[in-house]
């Protein structure tokens, strides 16, 4: 159980191969807005970010359940959904920070990811390398939101410059 | 729906009327054509009657997908916009990657009609069963990807997925075209100019459904095997890497490197538009399109001199080619500038570095001069010229509202021999190979059924090597001609065969790449797939799917007959037939096209005199129908 959901936001290509298998494997069928992780893509910056429901510091949907139904893994910091207890309050759907945890309207159940028991997925047939899973000592997490900051510090590095005339 | 796959949907979006309708996809269509490309082709000739003008109201534009569009299989997310062809006036189609398709296909739908025309600026809102027609004149006279922004913040959904016309679709600059993400082109033919004369100015969809086929474990397994393919395949892993600039040192080794508006196959200035010059110093990201495991994609960021601050994605090898090497230029960022602007105008590429090249060999050449130009003096390798040529024929400015007619158009309104240098067949600007060094694209650009096209039979296999992939699929007797760039031998043979995987790769629809190269799957591999995914038997044998890929080309072949094209269309320019190539590795080839096209005909069932189908070819393809719609 100490395993973690890890992502190399570096690599991400965007590709979404990840919510078709996790909607295959969980649903049976192609359908990525039940996906239980989530691609959010920049068509403008040319970035894409994957959002998996990995290990949380801080994870708001466990302090928010008010039956306790999901609990985080002391070591891991990764957090599981004990469904015979949920009562369907939403709270963790609004809560999550990586908006990876959903509300199915149509059979009213609270989808969120179950790392497939163990295996997931998502990781197993990413072709970048992107979306990882293994024990917490050796994976590394990659920086959030490092591409995209080193993105705009280039575009204002740029703008000052030539405001100041530096470069033409 | 019977089958897996479709969704067995068609939605009709009716802009005379101002509301739309949903047809239910006849099944003899899934059996006769499978999807995309073929059912297009199938509404199309039904609905567009022959000599209808490209730019009427009664010109309709389609968005096909296939059964595994948006599915696991790799590169399934493709979608192909279908039309008369602003461009040329015949048969119109261009494919595009990106997320539109799936989307299209969640939102429950396996195609999009868009008919009539609108009175007032529109654009199309798609959110499954909720279709509407919504005000467009604020977004009107923006670019491409200001559309996409404004649509996605007016419904607060950063998954809507936009196709959208810029100025010069507005325009109808004969080339113009539908982007999809930004820098995704529906390039070839003139989609932008079709949907601008229908005053539509985007196309925005959003899906929550599922797309299910017919046994779900079997299909899904098949996938991620193809998947697993994909990445051990070496070819497809330096792909990945390099994007399409790895064709950049290959075509200058062999000579077909197009150069100066197609005069000669090799450019002294190459190095710097190749992957590994540009890659190191330039690219900041790569990116996929829906369900690519290959990723050639690649986003590229100027720092530095007159193109600094530039970020887009691009250009492909065909941008380099338009952009770079065909107009002399050897300056990369040159060329992703000229790529941005193709895309946020919405233009395509091909056609418009061409146009470009066209002039300025005919400039040079004295045939139109700076009274004809406004001043301006067009020399190759020009950056800032080429710049401000391309920004005028999108806005259709001065001088670049002749060249906004593409140009055959504009050598014919020039006169006084400028069609030399016009190089292109039927009308679409010829791309970036050269049937000099390459025989088999020369028969491929003289009979795709939209005009010089590198996509429907470009076969790879006769000139990269691939003498083993040659000898499976048409016989050892047949080497080493029919891999010999040099010689018409079997050339005939290896169009024929490709074009048919091709088109059932067209109604998948999957990727060029992974098909026609680096070659991972052919056909075979589609008759193990489709009938899982469909639950369509027929489709397992890969004789059916032969007939069905021959009834596609056929179909395509019969409508263009119908706008009076036959045998004396399928030419090519003299460039490719009369002047020898005047230095690098194939120095002297010219195509004999003649004897190619005889051997072509013979395969298609098509009558040697008139290079159209014969009775018997139509009646055994069961396209006996297409008679009573003139």
């Amino acid at each position: 159980m100490t395993s973690q959901l890890t992502v190399d936001f570096t690599k991400c290509t965007g590709c979404r191969i990840c919510e078709l298998a996790c909607s295959a494997k969980q649903e049976g069928k192609f359908q990525p807005s039940l996906a239980r992780l989530k691609i959010v893509k920049y068509d403008d910056l040319g970035v894409d970010i994957p959002n998996v429901c990995g290990p949380c510091e801080t994870a708001p949907c466990v302090d928010v359940c008010p039956v306790y139904a999901i609990r985080r893994d002391p070591v891991s910091k990764m957090t599981y959904l004990d469904p015979d207890k949920c009562i369907l309050c939403k709270s963790c759907a609004g809560a999550c920070v990586n908006g990876v945890i959903l509300l199915d309207t149509e059979r009213m159940k609270i989808l969120k990811c179950d790392h497939c028991g163990g295996d997931p997925e998502c990781a197993r047939i990413c072709p970048t390398g992107a979306i990882k899973y293994g024990p917490s000592h050796v994976s590394e997490i990659v920086d959030r939101h490092g591409k995209v900051t080193s993105y705009l510090k280039e575009i204002r590095r740029l703008a000052e410059a030539q405001e100041s005339g530096g470069e033409s | 729906m019977k089958y897996g796959g479709y969704t067995g949907r068609i939605l009709r979006v009716r802009l005379n009327e101002g509301d739309f309708k949903v047809d239910k996809l006849p099944e003899d269509w899934i059996r006769d054509y499978i999807g995309g490309d073929g059912f297009a082709a199938r509404l199309l000739y039904e609905e567009v009657p022959g000599r209808t003008d490209a730019l009427s109201p009664d010109n309709k534009l389609l968005v096909a997908t296939g059964p595994i569009t948006g599915t696991l299989w790799p590169m399934s997310g493709r979608t192909v916009f279908v039309s008369k062809a602003a461009l040329t006036g015949i048969w119109g189609e261009s494919h595009v990657g990106g997320f539109l398709g799936p989307e299209l296909k969640y939102a429950g739908y396996d195609m999009l009609v868009v008919e009539g025309a609108s009175e007032t600026p529109v654009y199309v809102s798609i959110e499954n069963d909720d279709v509407q027609l919504v005000d467009a004149s604020e977004l009107w006279g923006m670019k491409t990807n200001e559309v996409s922004a404004a649509i996605t913040k007016r419904h607060n959904d950063p998954e809507v997925q936009v196709a959208a016309i810029g100025p010069s679709g507005e325009k109808k600059v004969r080339f113009s075209a539908v982007m999809v993400n930004n820098a995704r082109a529906v390039g070839r033919t003139g989609m932008g100019a079709v949907l601008g004369s229908k005053n539509v100015k985007a196309v925005a969809i959003r899906g929550h459904g599922a797309v299910e086929v017919y046994d779900h474990e079997g299909f899904t397994e098949l996938a991620k095997d193809a998947h697993r393919r994909v990445g051990e395949n070496p070819q497809a892993q330096e792909m990945g890497k390099w994007g399409t600039w790895i064709l950049t040192a290959v075509k200058q080794e062999i000579g077909e490197l197009p150069t100066y508006n197609h005069r000669t196959g090799v450019f002294s200035g190459w190095e710097n538009l190749a992957g590994d010059y540009i890659r190191p110093r330039y690219t900041i990201s790569d990116r996929a399109c829906f369900g690519c495991s290959l990723g050639c994609k690649k986003v590229n960021y100027v720092r530095e001199g007159p193109f600094a601050g530039t970020l887009e994605e691009g250009p492909e090898y065909e941008g380099l080619m338009a952009f770079g090497r065909s107009l002399g230029i050897d300056d990369y960022p040159t060329t992703l500038k000229a790529n941005q602007i193709c895309n946020r105008y919405g233009m395509d590429i091909i056609s418009a570095g061409a146009t470009i090249g066209f002039a300025m060999e005919a400039f040079e050449n004295g045939v139109i001069d700076e009274n004809d130009t406004g001043g301006l003096r067009l020399e190759w390798g020009d950056s800032e010229i080429t710049i401000r040529l391309l920004e005028m024929i999108a806005r259709r400015e001065g001088f670049g509202n002749l060249l906004a007619e593409g140009s055959a158009r504009a050598a014919q309104k020039i006169g006084r021999g400028a069609e030399k240098y016009a190089i292109h067949v039927k009308g679409m600007e010829v791309s970036g190979q050269d049937g000099r060094t390459h025989r088999s694209i020369g028969l491929g650009h003289a009979t795709g059924a939209r005009g010089a096209d590198h996509l429907r039979s470009l076969v790879v296999v006769d000139q990269l090597g691939y003498e083993d992939v040659a000898a499976e699929r048409w016989g050892k007797d047949k080497l080493p001609e029919i891999v010999d760039p040099y010689t018409e031998k079997y050339k005939a043979t290896a169009v024929f065969e490709s074009e048919n995987t091709y088109c059932i790769r067209d109604t998948l629809i999957v990727c060029w790449y992974s098909v026609s190269w680096p070659p991972i799957f052919w056909i075979h591999d589609f008759a193990k797939m489709l009938p899982l995914a469909t639950g369509v038997k027929e489709f397992g044998s890969v004789d059916n799917l032969i007939k069905i890929a021959e009834r596609q080309v056929n179909l395509k072949r019969l409508f263009n007959a119908r706008e009076g094209i036959s045998r004396k269309d399928d030419n090519l320019p003299d460039r490719f037939t009369k002047e020898p190539m005047p230095e690098g590795p194939g120095k002297g080839q010219v195509v004999n096209l003649e004897p190619m096209l005889d051997d072509y005909y013979r395969l298609r069932g098509w009558d040697l005199e008139t290079g159209l189908p014969t009775k018997k070819t139509i009646k055994r393809l069961g396209l006996e129908w297409t008679s009573s719609y003139s």
